[in-house]
């Protein structure tokens, strides 16, 4: 039986092309792969409130360690103590054949004087600009 | 006769999709690309660490550098494509074997940004641009 166009079933064999479209495309839709939208996402977003909390000259190491966790790494440049503090965020779009991943981190580098007291902040947010994307051809 | 020409079309179609759902295409886009535009206005001895990171953002990592310290941020892009030909088996078969071939290629675009022990931006260093990654399944 298949189903007509005035939105009832007509017996097999009236329009065999007809049965065999929809039969060829039932079969396509079984063989082509389908789609998926899978986000990955590593740390915590960096909250603006948390962020404001940190004072160039007052705030101490002990502090930042309350407010953000162990940093993921610690780097020595300059004299200067660096906690490094990263989040990671990954959109795929997969459509058929083609697909598309986009990566971006979000850094936060707080650098100590020899104190242990912030000297300067700097945090960059690259996740916001994210984007879902399938097509993997162009820009 | 529309419905012959409607028909051939269906079929191109159909065998149009069959035959690429043999294939995949793949891309993985790791951070924005680097502007060398992006650099204009940043003046030796002046421009102080919170100047660069209005400009670029903050670096994907930093090191040690001569008398200062090194900024380093990195685009990479990578391309894959993969052709199954067994995939065309399954049309006939219940069970087919796949016969892949694929190739990926991936360039890493990194940009070192110098600053001096005061802090404010010496030089820059970024690499010339590479060639772009293209989509092929040749791997020999």
């Amino acid at each position: 039986m298949l189903w007509n166009s005035q939105g009832s079933f007509k017996q097999n064999g009236e329009n065999p092309g007809e049965f065999l479209l929809l039969a060829g495309l039932l079969i396509l839709m079984g063989m082509v792969n389908g789609c998926a939208f899978v986000r990955g996402e590593v740390g915590e977003p960096f909250a603006e409130d948390r962020l404001q909390t940190i004072e160039k000259g007052i705030t101490n190491r002990q502090e930042v360690a309350q407010q953000f966790g162990a940093p993921d790494e610690i780097v020595q440049a300059n004299g200067h103590e660096i906690f490094h503090y990263r989040r990671f965020d990954s959109k795929l779009g997969w459509l058929l054949f083609v697909s598309r991943v986009n990566v971006a981190s979000d850094h936060l580098w707080i650098f100590f004087d020899p104190q242990g007291i912030v000297d300067d902040v700097v945090f960059g947010n690259r996740t916001k600009n994210v984007e879902f994307q399938v097509w993997p051809f162009g820009e | 006769m529309m419905v012959e020409v409607r028909g051939k079309a269906g079929v191109l179609c159909l065998l149009l999709l069959l035959s690429l759902s043999g294939c995949d295409f793949r891309r993985v886009v790791v951070n924005d690309p680097l502007v060398i535009d992006s650099l204009d206005g940043l003046v030796p001895g002046k421009s102080t660490i919170q100047d660069v990171a209005k400009k670029l953002g903050a670096p994907d990592e930093i090191e040690e550098g001569a008398g200062g310290m090194v900024f380093r941020y990195r685009f990479g892009d990578s391309k894959t494509m993969r052709v199954n030909f067994g995939w065309i088996f399954r049309v006939f078969f219940p069970i087919a074997s796949s016969m892949n071939l694929g190739r990926g290629e991936g360039v890493t675009y990194v940009l070192h940004v110098a600053l001096r022990p005061d802090l404010t931006f010496d030089h820059s260093v970024i690499q010339p641009q590479p060639d772009i990654p293209h989509f092929g399944f040749w791997p020999f």
